[in-house]
């Protein structure tokens, strides 16, 4: 990898170069990947969602005039691909299609594959899922990202008030959640 | 005299992200208040064992995976540019989930697990717009494969009056040079649910609350 600067690369970007956007893809995979693996608790969900954030930077890039730095704005853009799964995630378990068309899916989806992916997700992403989600948003900001609340406040579009007290009470949930597994295992 | 706590400043004291002074005026506090003492050692465990569990692991070798992928999945768009056309957005986008909803809630409401979600669910097709019911179902086939619905929705609701003869379905058909079901049928799911506009989950998600659905 070239240590050509983030500007340099967007500007190779804008002017027509693929290979500045395949460098851009292989400097940041890595943190995007863990912001969207915190937020939604798998793998699989977490490899779609990078996926979808880095297709959405190359159809947005050309629009980055760098106002903010280039990653504060693809983290936006995460936080936001991410919330977007959440809720879709929960509008379909609502109506449950998986089930209705359980004829048809594949057997992976047999209760006991379903079981052992539960058990390989971590007991952090099984507690961070249990959380609503501005807590959930919040402690993922502030605890793995080391964000300030002013910048959190800005990302969710938010005022700073408030922040604190997500914070905390996520915490404690987490805290909570933990020590039950460990006492019911 | 009420005192005040200083509960939500202890994440950021614990974890030495306060400034000086608020330190200071935790430190003071915690001197004389045995509730925020009791917390602060709950909170500090809880973060003990936050920093004992690490976050799951990742596949060998996935890191590499990525960019090939991205790329697929940006030719995959770039090769089905009718996506783009503003009557497929506009019209047989949402008309085609709404199909969907509607072939699913009238055709094989069979299958439904329980009975009180149908009725939320009829009730939520009745009163959604046509963008609504394409954020329905944009949250709700995407790890199918369109195709698979392709025969309820041809067999089935097609040919329910109310919708052959609704205005937005002659509009489409009207205008669009071959029919719009049959460009819609060739695409998967993933496809065409990438291309919708994302603003309206929350409404519906909103609608459903209202609904007590959620
Ligand atoms: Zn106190």
């Amino acid at each position: 990898m070239s240590d050509r600067s983030d500007e340099e690369l967007v500007r190779l970007f804008q002017h027509g170069s693929e290979s500045a956007f395949n460098e851009l893809v292989l400097r940041y995979q890595e943190k995007i990947y863990w912001v969207a693996r915190r937020f939604s608790k798998s793998h699989d969900n977490a490899d779609d969602i990078t996926q979808e954030v880095f297709c959405k930077m190359y159809e947005s890039l050309k629009d980055f005039r760098g106002d903010s730095s280039l990653y504060t704005w693809l983290y936006r853009i995460a936080v936001n691909v991410s919330l977007n799964f959440l809720r879709r995630q929960k509008v379909r378990e609502f109506l449950r299609i998986d089930e209705m068309f359980e004829i048809e899916s594949p057997e992976g989806e047999s209760p006991d594959v379903v079981f052992e992916k539960n058990e390989q997700q971590s007991l952090i992403e099984q507690a961070v899922a249990t959380l609503p989600e501005k807590q959930k948003t919040v402690f993922v900001m502030r605890y793995y990202e080391e964000m300030s609340y002013e910048e959190i406040a800005a990302i969710l579009k938010t005022s700073v008030g408030g922040l604190k007290a997500n914070y905390f009470h996520a915490t404690r949930k987490i805290g909570e959640y933990i020590r039950r597994a460990h006492r019911t295992r | 005299m009420r005192i005040e706590h200083v509960s939500f400043l202890l994440p950021d004291f614990i974890r030495g992200s306060l400034g000086r002074d608020d330190t200071a005026r935790v430190e003071t506090h915690l001197r004389v208040c045995t509730v925020c003492r009791s917390e602060l050692e709950e909170l500090s465990n809880a973060f003990g064992s936050i920093a004992d569990h690490s976050t799951g692991d990742v596949p060998k070798g996935y890191f590499p995976s990525i960019l090939p992928r991205i790329r697929e999945r940006l030719d995959r768009r770039r090769s089905t540019p009718w996506i783009q056309h503003p009557l497929v957005s506009r019209i047989v986008l949402p008309l085609g989930a709404a199909i969907i909803v509607a072939a699913l809630v009238w055709q094989i409401p069979v299958y439904r697990p329980s009975a009180g979600n149908q009725y939320q669910l009829s009730a939520v097709v009745d009163s959604a717009t046509p963008e609504e019911m394409a954020e329905i179902m944009q949250a709700n086939v995407s790890n199918h494969d369109l195709n698979s619905f392709n025969n309820a929705i041809m067999s089935g609701v097609l040919a329910d009056e109310r919708f052959v003869n609704s205005e937005l379905v002659r509009e489409a058909l009207a205008s669009e040079p071959t029919s719009p079901f049959n460009v819609y049928a060739d695409v998967s799911s993933q496809q065409f649910l990438d291309d919708l506009h994302e603003s309206d989950v929350d409404d519906v998600l909103q609608k459903l609350g209202t609904m007590g659905a959620l």
